[in-house]
């Protein structure tokens, strides 16, 4: 394994780890505000156990999450120097606006986790709903840094420089738009999934069902929502990635020639040797429509560009097909339990529905990961699409390899010991069976 | 605009030394046997920490975030050449937010809580040590800007006798202001406390002075720089002087006084390091330096920067003392 390499995993299984906590720190703090209401509303005594039992997860969550994230500042200066000392002054914007909204964030949740008795309920409860906004917002204006990397602008480049920097044009560069609004749905689609997928197993299972019953209707109509407005996103996102980086949307689909008429693959193993795919069905015409609502539309293979400027296709094109995959499954689900809930039928009057809760519960975190491979993996081998590359952003540090698997055992040590304490959590407030 | 920009990160820098390095200072003497009960520490450590906890932490990104965006060339200096230091000071953090978290949240108290314990100690003595040691070794300046060999870019420079004394220091002096918060915060076994603090007193004033005998032996010229600048070796003089003031308070039981004291020397610390290298931020031993104005970016990133802080100072700062008020001085009353 090459320093590139090493360096490369490590950031990948760093952004793996903490993307999973930093969706959970943006979207529980709005679940859990939106029971608090529940219970200061109607008085609802289960409200607030739900609100203090997803008070307790939020608080490991986002613990863990913070300090990754801390980890990942340091990453970025420690395996990418270059690239900081370059791009740093152009999307610093962004990350000062983050800090500014994490900080916010980090407040408010020391307010709420602490301040039962302390504070009015109402006082109290806003301080949730802070929590919840100022998460999406650090959120929001992290995808801004990173979608100047897929859009650079808002400088000029000289002999190797970057100058007459906008830090404004930079921030509200061409990609903000389309990666803030799929991200922020796939954080609500899911972390919503998960807990729905957690609540539903409990209630099959017979334990404290009054409670995951509500938190089952507290969670749906986030899950509902955010999963049936997700194809249009990823709609609009793959038009986007179509007319903005076209190499990347050949990797998608592993298009090799440039097609009139181009037919999306549904799976399918690419050979970048053969330049073919096979195993794949073929729906004619639809990848032009995706690319440009046109069939008969043009679409750039990628022959059209040099091939060492091409990503990894065999990754990307799967990544991409399993995060199609699960968000189809993900509206699938929320569509029968939209068509359940017009009828003005409980969901829980269906248990293959909650059968179909569990099965695609962790369907959404790992579209997550399968959607930031293809964004990541997609881009290689630029760090700024079109010019800095990768291999150039590197540190000259040694010993890259020993430093990636000592982050690598780090996160799958702590993936175990948090899924540890999740589970005994659960094991804690689900102790019980109802009685009969 | 470049001094509102240091000014702004310096107090970053202060608060996260003062905050985070209490919190730092706890998690050790947490595992150190100090004649205090460690349920009773335990549970005092997380009733002071756990409200503010992350956003003590908040400071340091708010650091690095000004760092790379107004002072890139700072970023990229202190990335390369501390790769190894910084890298290990990361997995402390991690480690020790991790094991903090794990050890207040874990619903279910069995045998684990005393791995959480220990885990959280070490990596607290781990983080402290390396913060001092690069704190140190930059004040050194032992390295060439032209270093292009592997020994010399990235180890030779923090690989002494002064980089480490100053790792110790930095140990011992975030046990104190630890000490010192907790005597403030502990309703009973006052005294323990009061003792411990005075221990951790004399523990604090000999590394000092190891400190600065190493530093004199090691590299007279940089002593110089340090102990003949004015404003310098009056800052260490006052530094000194507030540890006596610091004990007067503990024992009158004068808490806000303690904290504002305990603050202020910290300020004078860090300034008698500062102070002889500005407008630098690191002087080599060849004299080559990499100053603030020289490494900072385009003056348009910095006035946006300028007005992002403001901007979110506004909003922090009020929300930061509300979060104290409920839980700092609520807890008084």
């Amino acid at each position: 394994m090459d320093s590139l390499l090493a360096a490369r995993l490590q950031m990948a299984f760093s952004l793996g780890f903490h993307i999973i906590f930093a969706v959970i720190g943006m979207v529980m703090p709005v679940l859990m505000s939106a029971s608090y209401w529940q219970f200061i509303k109607k008085k609802n005594p289960q409200a607030l156990e739900l609100t203090k039992l997803w008070m307790k997860g939020v608080a490991i969550f986002f613990a863990v999450g913070a300090v990754s994230g801390t980890l990942l500042s340091f990453e970025l200066g420690l395996l990418w120097p270059e690239f900081m000392r370059n791009a740093g002054p152009i999307i610093g914007m962004p990350f000062s606006w983050e800090g500014t909204a994490f900080f916010l964030e980090a407040i408010a949740l020391g307010i709420f986790l602490y301040g039962f008795g302390k504070l009015s309920p109402l006082k109290h409860w806003f301080s949730s709903m802070v929590v919840g906004i100022a998460g999406v917002m650090s959120g929001i204006f992290v995808m801004a840094a990173n979608a100047w990397m897929n859009a650079p602008q808002g400088f000029d480049y000289e002999n190797g420089v970057y100058k007459n920097i906008d830090p404004f044009a930079a921030m509200f560069n061409d990609a903000l738009f389309s990666q803030a609004h799929h991200m922020t749905l796939a954080a609500f689609t899911s972390v919503s999934a998960g807990v729905l997928g957690i609540h539903s197993l409990l209630y099959l299972m017979g334990r404290r069902k009054s409670l995951n019953l509500l938190a089952i209707k507290i969670t749906a109509p986030f899950f509902i929502v955010s999963s049936l407005l997700q194809p249009i996103s990823g709609d609009f996102a793959a038009k986007d990635i179509a007319g903005r980086q076209p190499v990347k949307f050949a990797a998608m689909e592993s298009l090799f020639e440039t097609t009139k008429g181009a037919p999306l693959l549904i799976g399918g193993l690419p050979d970048v040797e053969k330049e073919s795919v096979d195993y794949a069905l073929h729906i004619p015409k639809a990848l032009s429509f995706l690319a440009h609502s046109d069939f008969n539309s043009e679409v750039k293979g990628l022959k059209e560009f040099p091939k060492d400027e091409w990503p990894p296709v065999l990754i990307v094109h799967i990544a991409f097909q399993i995060m199609v995959f699960c968000g189809s499954l993900l509206a699938l689900a929320a569509l029968l339990a939209l068509i359940i809930m017009i009828r003005k039928k409980s969901l829980t009057d269906y248990p293959w529905l909650l059968k179909l809760f569990v099965l695609v519960s962790p369907m959404g975190i790992i579209a997550i990961e399968a959607g930031w491979t293809v964004t990541e993996v997609g881009r290689q081998p630029w760090i700024i699409y079109g010019f800095m590359k990768t291999k150039d952003a590197l540190t000259n540090a040694p010993a890259l390899q020993l430093t990636f698997f000592t982050y690598l055992f780090l996160y799958l040590f702590l993936m175990g010991v948090v899924t540890w304490l999740f589970y005994r959590l659960i094991l804690v407030h689900f102790l019980q069976k109802d009685e009969a | 605009m470049i001094e509102f920009i240091v000014l702004i990160t310096g107090v970053a820098v202060f608060l996260y030394t003062l905050l985070a390095g209490a919190d730092f200072g706890a998690g050790i003497l947490q595992i150190l046997p100090i004649g205090i009960d460690r349920k009773e520490k335990t549970s005092l450590i997380g009733m002071a920490m756990g409200p503010v906890w992350e956003a003590n932490h908040i400071w340091l990104i708010l650091a690095l975030v000004i760092s790379f965006n107004a002072f890139p060339q700072i970023f990229w200096f202190v990335s390369e050449w501390y790769h190894f230091p910084l890298g290990a000071l990361a997995i402390g953090i991690i480690f020790r937010g991790a094991s903090f978290t794990f050890l207040h949240y874990d619903p279910i108290k069995d045998g684990s809580q005393k791995v959480y314990h220990w885990f959280f100690g070490l990596s607290s003595i781990w983080c402290t040590f390396w913060i001092g040691l690069i704190v140190g070794s930059m004040m050194l300046g032992d390295f060439s800007l032209t270093d292009t060999g592997i020994f010399e870019r990235y180890f030779k420079h923090w690989i002494n006798p002064f980089s480490f004394s100053m790792g110790i220091f930095a140990t011992v002096l975030m046990m104190f202001n630890a000490s010192l918060f907790l005597t403030a915060e502990a309703k009973t076994q006052r005294m323990a406390w009061k003792k411990l603090t005075i221990k951790i007193f004399a523990l604090l004033v000999f590394s000092g002075l190891l400190t600065h005998g190493v530093l004199l032996i090691n590299a007279p010229e940089r002593w110089k720089l340090f102990f003949l600048n004015p404003i310098s070796i009056t800052l260490i003089a006052l530094s000194f002087l507030l540890l006596f003031a610091q004990l007067y308070t503990i024992e009158k039981n004068i808490k806000n006084l303690s904290r504002l004291v305990a603050g202020i020397q910290l300020i004078c610390i860090l300034g008698a390091g500062f102070v002889p290298l500005y407008p630098n931020f690191v002087l080599t031993k060849d004299g080559v330096a990499i100053s603030f104005i020289e490494a900072s970016a385009e003056p348009r990133v910095l006035e946006l920067l300028c007005y992002a802080l403001v901007f979110g100072l506004l909003f922090i700062l009020p929300a930061y003392y509300f979060l104290m008020k409920i839980f700092k001085i609520k807890s008084e009353d």
